[in-house]
């Protein structure tokens, strides 16, 4: 006989995933609708491999289906800077929000209380009210976390290992956007397309990471129901991360050594924007708000199709690989070293197929030996 | 030896070895319809191997599939403390019910959680090493390699007696 209370549990993941019966049914492998919809009403049993795929396809854990083992509380928000398409918005959610849970599950076997070092930085609305108070914010935030004069090399490690900020890299497509959330038990973190150049990547991260530093002063619910509260933040966000990634002074010096005749060549202006981690269009914008250029040139060229041209010719990406999370893979590993997670549970964690597991371990220079251990005698 | 074969690991791992076929001979061997999907295919000489499980094994009766309902994986899910449950692969999971269920099994894995996991499922006197099964079944590894430490009969020794302190830990002495 089938399990009532399995098949109801069945009917709510769905739901919380977003999927209709249909599309879910799809997912699933089932000839039509029907049979799922005999599961949910408890009037058709459920195979053990059926199971396992309706975990992967609701974004839970088997335990969840089968003993009902409790959604996390509070709810997981995302503040998203383009929401994603409502029909979709659900069902993106849902696996983000299983990724950020894996992520929170290495961090607990290994015993990592989840990042609280971030709200140390945490700002309060006065502090944020004009340009030159976030642009003093962004600098103490770099000199404090010590990100030298190009910070978007180190920015992405720093807020992982540092400020202990999960960095989801997702496939998210047609919603190429970004997110940001605080969860009081999963900690912080930012959900970054994987699809983006790795300069317009560095920017949303600085960008994200300034929602996170302002999440209990400017609540999500609050920004989400009042536009020109959301269109005020994403300005200041924008602000903050190119003061933060662009250092004024460092700017200035790098500018000032290829101006001639009190002209910057495109070439050159490439060049430097690279050399900062950020995109052409980002280092133009900085130029005009530390008043090297007025604004409307600054929006000029970052429109020109010549500069466009020579930027995407000058910023060929060659073999590209996806971001990752370096952390994140870390905290696999680490917990697969120390036995705390199967070599199964590993390669669903990291989406590969099970014969890479070795293979990842070896080309990463990681490894699942232990190793001896040394005695620390100083306290 | 009625084989019971923990998860698509142990298969890629005996396939690169070029021993499946000699075990397949030798023992009666089970796997569960996730190791039947995810086994598709393995490296030897650092070139992709590709193998098709179900009509090479499965098809032709050299494997058998078995699988586990609902109510046995939930049972195996309560008598692993919370956390445990999380870090247990599905396919495993499903792989240690039918363990439980048939008792003429014996096991063979290399996987630390699931050797640690055997004792909060009574079945800790039900499994084997790999490097055990090799002796047992008069198999020996070519030369050129070298046996993996996880496939030692110490490595699973070790984790099997890890996992006991952990079952003493979580619910006091057997």
């Amino acid at each position: 006989m089938a399990d009532i209370d399995l098949a109801r549990r069945l009917k709510s993941a769905r739901e919380a995933a977003g999927l209709s019966i249909a599309e879910a049914a799809s997912r699933m492998g089932f000839a039509n609708y029907q049979t799922l919809s005999n599961i949910e009403k408890g009037e058709r049993e459920v195979k053990a491999s059926e199971l396992a795929r309706f975990a992967k396809n609701y974004f839970c854990s088997l335990s969840a289906l089968l003993l009902g083992d409790a959604a996390p509380e509070p709810e997981v928000h995302f503040l998203w800077r383009r929401v994603p398409a409502t029909e979709r918005k659900v069902e993106v959610e849902a696996s983000i929000r299983h990724r950020f849970e894996q992520y929170h599950l290495l961090e607990q076997l290994l015993g990592i209380a989840p990042g609280g070092s971030v709200m140390q930085f945490a700002i309060e609305p006065a502090n944020i009210l004009t340009n030159s108070q976030i642009e003093v914010l962004a600098e103490r935030i770099g000199n404090t976390l010590n990100l030298g004069s190009r910070p978007a090399l180190s920015l992405g490690m720093v807020m992982e290992q540092v400020l202990q900020i999960k960095i989801l890299y997702v496939d998210l497509a047609e919603f190429g956007s970004a997110a940001a959330t605080v969860h009081a038990h999963y900690g912080a973190a930012i959900i970054v397309n994987s699809d983006e150049a790795p300069w317009r990547i560095n920017f949303t991260l600085a960008h994200e990471l300034f929602h996170i530093l302002a999440w209990n002063a400017f609540p999500p619910t609050e920004i989400e129901q009042n536009m020109a509260l959301f269109r005020d933040m994403e300005r200041k966000a924008d602000r903050f991360a190119s003061s933060l990634l662009l250092p004024g002074s460092e700017v200035r010096k790098e500018l000032e050594s290829r101006i001639v005749n009190r002209k910057l060549e495109y070439a050159d202006l490439i060049d430097v924007a690279r050399e900062f981690g950020v995109s052409t269009q980002a280092m133009l914008y900085r130029m005009a708000n530390m008043g090297l250029i007025p604004w409307e040139i600054a929006d000029e060229a970052a429109k020109s199709e010549e500069l466009t041209t020579l930027d995407r010719r000058k910023r060929k990406r060659g073999e590209s690989t996806k971001p990752t999370s370096d952390r994140f893979i870390r905290l696999a590993v680490k917990c697969l070293r120390k036995g705390l997670i199967s070599r199964g549970k590993f390669a669903e964690i990291l989406e590969i197929e099970r014969p890479e597991i070795d293979r990842i371990l070896e080309l990463g220079g990681l490894t699942e030996a232990e190793g001896a251990a040394i005695e620390i005698v100083a306290p | 030896m009625k084989l019971w074969l923990l998860d698509a690991d142990v298969v890629i791992k005996f396939l690169e070895l070029g021993i499946f076929d000699r075990l397949v001979k030798s023992h009666e061997v089970h796997v569960t319809p996730t190791v039947v999907e995810e086994v598709k295919y393995f490296y030897r000489d650092d070139e992709q191997v590709f193998v098709d499980f179900r009509r090479e094994y499965i098809a032709t009766g050299l494997v058998r599939e078995s699988s586990a309902t609902a109510d046995e994986i939930k049972n195996i899910l309560l008598r692993i403390p919370p956390l445990k449950r999380q870090v247990i692969h599905d396919g495993e999971l499903e792989s240690l019910a039918v363990l439980v269920r048939e008792m003429d099994l014996i096991l063979c894995t290399f996987d630390s959680v699931a050797i640690r996991s055997l004792p909060f499922l009574g079945v800790d006197e039900r499994a084997i090493s790999a490097e055990r099964l090799l002796q047992v079944s008069g198999l020996t590894l070519s030369p050129a390699h070298k046996l993996d430490p996880r496939l030692s009969e110490d490595y699973f020794r070790n984790n099997l007696e890890q996992g006991r302190c952990e079952y003493v830990l979580a619910f006091g002495r057997k």
